[in-house]
């Protein structure tokens, strides 16, 4: 963890910097006088962004992503890495992995999809109002100014809807986490080398407020600000949009909270592919992403779930075995949790090997994870590499581990499932589309597909590009 | 508050027991009261902890469904057991806390006997253990008869006088205290409680409620009974050799002449028995301890009365230990008792591990255990050490696994006493 955070921003000086002392680590915080003039000039430079091309727009976000390339290309960025490995456990290929995923989110045309998708009239919209029906119009403009409170260790997250602020032409205020404050600053460094007449220049601060500062709560109380875009869950969530609650300004307060992925797999479809396509689901991000299935439900008899457990044990020592973890032990924590679960009759399969200690419960009928004693039990967002497979007789039943899971104490901390990640017959993918409205999910998708996420796809439920616009319509009536 | 029986009552309950109509049980009271035991080889000792091992798992099996099936989910044949097996089936110690314990239990335990409890001071619920009177029964006995090999020799019954700088109420909670009273009084050796437990419950958690009692701590310094046992824990005696190497030259005289002390003069035979390790709550380290209280303490030859260093021995026990184990200062490490199981589990994979001076995991095995088996994990880490002795293997302590390790459970016992007298009362 490096020493000191200095916020990113062009206009930057000492003056307009607090030092700050937090966990270890001195903090240059933004003077809130000095975030205030910011703010107060914010109507200002959206309205020069709203005046620059849409293209030029994306084209100057793209620009930061080339300057990360010839960074990553140069080898310049193993501090980054470095520090991605230690702040989140990830092994260094995963983390390698998502250094290059910056260059997808950073990507104009990627984004331009994103946005055709995701606004009313697509992307031209932001431009200009366009034609709805006849004579009627609508033009998404910027919501902002938008401050974004990221969460969580690693480095895509907070990218994502920083760069769907920029992009519609928000001035934005990114807050990272304290884990990964250095890294995302370093993908956006980029966007301090375009032209000085360039707004998107100035579209973007990132900067880390700890969570009691002072000023931090000035600005969620107080600052002219159209969004907060919140990422986290309790009891920060709560904190946060109580505060902004009494902010008089009114800002739109939106909320990302955690989630995490189910797994269904079949017999007719259990295969050592799949298994294999399973093993990934598990390792990579070690089932850090909201999407990451945590649960899986096998449709079949016993006897066919424990070989298909026995697959996936064989698929997540090779695949593991590819993305070292940083351990030299078993967490005593997880040894502990695996004995209970034996010694309350489950079945555990699980590795004895530090570097991929992944660990398989296999249950009848429901959770194993739900009888243990809760002071046995590790957090869901400590286990890594860990996959309860319940063994059901038909979709019903799997659903309804589904709509249980939030209510399970193994799982506590989660909203809801997220992605139902399915392996099964085209039957019981049918039975899947009719009855979506019963699941509560916000994807179905291909099992091994889970962490991809493609431009078309809404954001838990909603298109993330309008959580920063709002929507001008106009109607005209000819002579 | 449930009272801790007495020896002899424990003795006439146990001889009830429902459970001696077994060959399995009735071969472990003999066995846990033989002192031939400590004589035999450790080759000898492993054979017999292995067939012990197998006639405990088929006993086990046989008594309740839910370790039947235990030991089919981990493929172990009773019959075929080996002593590795014991990692498979070992219980980590945060299991017991609460009701924990009761998951464990075969249906057809004897009744009569007592629950120990750890303190709970962790803030968390405290583990808990039942022992029924044919259990505390074999304790008692295998305990005195491992103390006895470390001490050197066999205690005269109703011979000499012993001092626990603990509160009596303790014997009623906290494991290590409960055995060293049953012995005691197995021995039938006087034993007196150096603190009281003021207010009721009431008042506040325990520790706050410890206060030492003068006239007892005085009536064993003046005592000319022999051999004089002192039981403490560690924090125990630093905080009292701490009282009198502070005091003035003039109080020194002032109290040589009232209660002929400093030195205490622990007689013939005289020892100090702490419990509860060599890094406990803020205290230095067993060595200082010991060299300091050195100074402060004096003992004699039990046969030639020549003047001697006090002995010291530590114990290692906890609230889920039927038997310790036991250590001499500068004599030997810590021996378990010869029908006690001890392995090591290599922490980073919690396989077992056989490398001496290696650290290592501590799992205990004690088939004595006719409730429950009695095959756990407490959270220690230790090394093993070759040994000349019965056991073959001597065991020196290294530390607990930390919060960040994982292990939030402290020792039930000795730690706790620590922790009760360091921030409870100061001695004197």
């Amino acid at each position: 963890m490096s020493d000191h955070l200095i916020p990113l921003y062009p206009s930057l000086t000492p003056a307009s910097l607090e030092a700050v002392e937090h966990a270890g680590t001195k903090i240059y915080e933004p003077k809130l006088e000095w975030l205030r003039s910011l703010l107060e000039g914010a109507a200002s430079l959206q309205s020069q962004l709203a005046d620059t091309p849409l293209e030029k727009r994306l084209r100057s976000i793209e620009e930061a992503g080339r300057v990360w390339r010839e960074k990553l290309d140069a080898g310049n960025l193993g501090w980054v890495k470095e520090e991605l490995v230690k702040a989140t456990g990830y092994s260094p290929p995963l983390v390698e992995m998502e250094l290059e995923f910056v260059l997808e989110v950073l990507n104009a045309e990627n984004i331009r999809r994103m946005l055709d998708h995701s606004i009313i009239g697509g992307a031209a919209s932001l431009e200009a109002p366009v034609g709805v029906a006849p004579g009627e119009y609508v033009r998404t403009l910027p919501a902002g100014p938008a401050l974004i409170i990221g969460s969580g260790n690693s480095l895509i997250p907070p990218l994502i809807p920083a760069t769907a602020s920029l992009a519609v032409g928000n001035f934005t205020i990114l807050r990272p986490s304290l884990a990964n404050f250095r890294a995302v600053a370093e993908a956006l460094a980029g966007l301090l080398g375009l032209p000085e007449d360039n707004p998107l220049r100035r579209a973007i601060l990132v900067a880390y407020f700890p969570h009691e500062s002072k000023t931090l709560k000035a600005l969620l109380e107080q600052a002219p600000l159209g969004v907060v875009n919140y990422w986290g869950g309790e009891p920060g969530r709560t904190l946060i949009s109580r505060t902004v609650a009494a902010n008089p300004n009114r800002p739109r307060f939106v909320q990302n909270g955690p989630m995490t992925g189910f797994a269904v797999v079949d017999g007719e479809s259990a295969s050592r592919e799949v298994a294999e396509k399973l093993a990934l689901e598990v390792v990579l991000y070690e089932q850090q992403l909201c999407s990451s299935p945590t649960q899986a439900a096998f449709i079949g008899t016993p006897k066919e779930a424990r070989e298909f457990a026995a697959m996936l044990a064989d698929a997540l020592d090779r695949v593991g075995a590819e993305y070292p973890m940083h351990l030299d032990s078993i967490p005593y924590p997880l040894f502990v949790l695996r004995r209970t679960l034996e010694l309350a009759g489950a079945r555990v399969l699980a590795s004895d090997n530090p570097k991929n200690p992944w660990t398989l419960v296999l249950a009848e009928g429901s959770s194993a994870l739900g009888r243990v004693p809760r002071s046995s039990l590790i957090p869901l967002y400590v286990r890594r590499r860990f996959l309860e497979i319940v063994a059901v007789d038909n979709m019903e039943q799997a659903l309804r581990l589904i709509a249980s899971l939030p209510g399970n104490p193994a799982y506590a901390g989660v909203d809801r499932v997220q992605t139902l990640a399915v392996a099964v017959s085209r039957e019981r993918l049918d039975w899947v589309l009719r009855n979506l409205y019963r699941l509560g999910v916000y994807r179905v998708v291909p099992l091994g597909e889970s962490y991809l996420r493609t431009p078309a796809e809404p954001y838990d439920g909603s298109y993330l590009p309008t959580a920063f616009t709002y929507t001008a319509y106009v109607r005209v009536r000819g002579p | 508050m449930e009272s801790l029986p007495s020896y002899e009552e424990i003795k006439a309950r146990a001889e009830q027991s429902r459970l001696l109509k077994d060959p399995h049980v009735k071969r472990l009271l003999e066995l846990s009261q033989d002192r031939s035991l400590f004589e035999k080889s450790p080759d000898y000792l492993a054979k017999l902890r292995r067939d012990l091992l197998r006639s405990s798992l088929d006993f086990f099996a046989r008594h309740s469904e839910f370790y039947e099936k235990l030991f089919q989910s981990q493929g172990i044949e009773p019959s075929a057991a080996e002593t590795e097996d014991l990692a498979k089936l070992a219980v980590p110690s945060d299991l017991l806390r609460g009701d924990g314990f009761k998951t464990f239990l075969i249906p057809d335990h004897d009744p009569g006997g007592f629950t120990f409890r750890s303190s709970g001071t962790s803030g968390k619920e405290p583990v808990r253990i039942y022992r029924s009177p044919l259990e505390l029964l074999m304790m008692t006995v295998a305990n005195a008869n491992l103390f006895e090999y470390v001490y050197g020799r066999e205690l005269e019954r109703g011979k000499g006088l012993a001092l626990f700088l603990a509160a009596e109420e303790l014997k009623n909670h906290l494991n290590f205290v409960a055995f060293v009273d049953l012995a005691l009084q197995y021995k039938g050796i006087r034993l007196l409680y150096g603190m009281d437990l003021v207010g009721d419950q009431g008042s506040g958690p325990m520790w706050k409620r410890l206060v030492p009692n003068t006239k007892r701590i005085l009536e064993f310094v003046k005592s000319r009974d022999e051999p004089k046992l002192f039981f403490s824990a560690p924090a125990g005696v630093h905080l009292l050799t701490q009282q009198f190497a502070s005091m003035s030259l003039a109080k020194r005289l002032v109290s040589k002449i009232l209660a002929g002390a400093p030195p205490v003069d622990l007689g013939r035979g005289g020892v100090v028995v702490t419990g509860g390790g060599s890094k406990g709550f803020q205290v230095p380290d067993y060595d200082a301890i010991v060299r300091e209280a050195r100074k402060v303490f004096k003992a004699r030859h039990p046969d030639t009365g020549d003047e001697v260093e006090v002995p010291f021995m530590d114990v290692l026990g906890m609230t889920e230990t039927l038997t310790a184990l036991l250590d001499k200062h500068g004599v030997m490490h810590k021996i378990p008792h010869p029908l006690q199981e001890v392995l090591l589990l290599d922490p980073k994979t919690y396989k077992p591990m056989q490398e001496d001076g290696k650290e290592g995991l501590l799992l205990i095995f004690d088939p004595m255990a006719t409730s429950w088996l009695e095959v756990f994990i407490p959270g220690d880490v230790v090394k093993q050490v070759p040994s000349e002795r019965y056991y073959g293997r001597e065991f020196v302590y290294v530390r607990r696994l930390t919060e960040e390790e994982g292990w939030s459970l402290q020792r039930a016992c000795g730690g706790t006493l620590e922790e009760l007298i360091y921030r409870g009362a100061r001695v004197g």
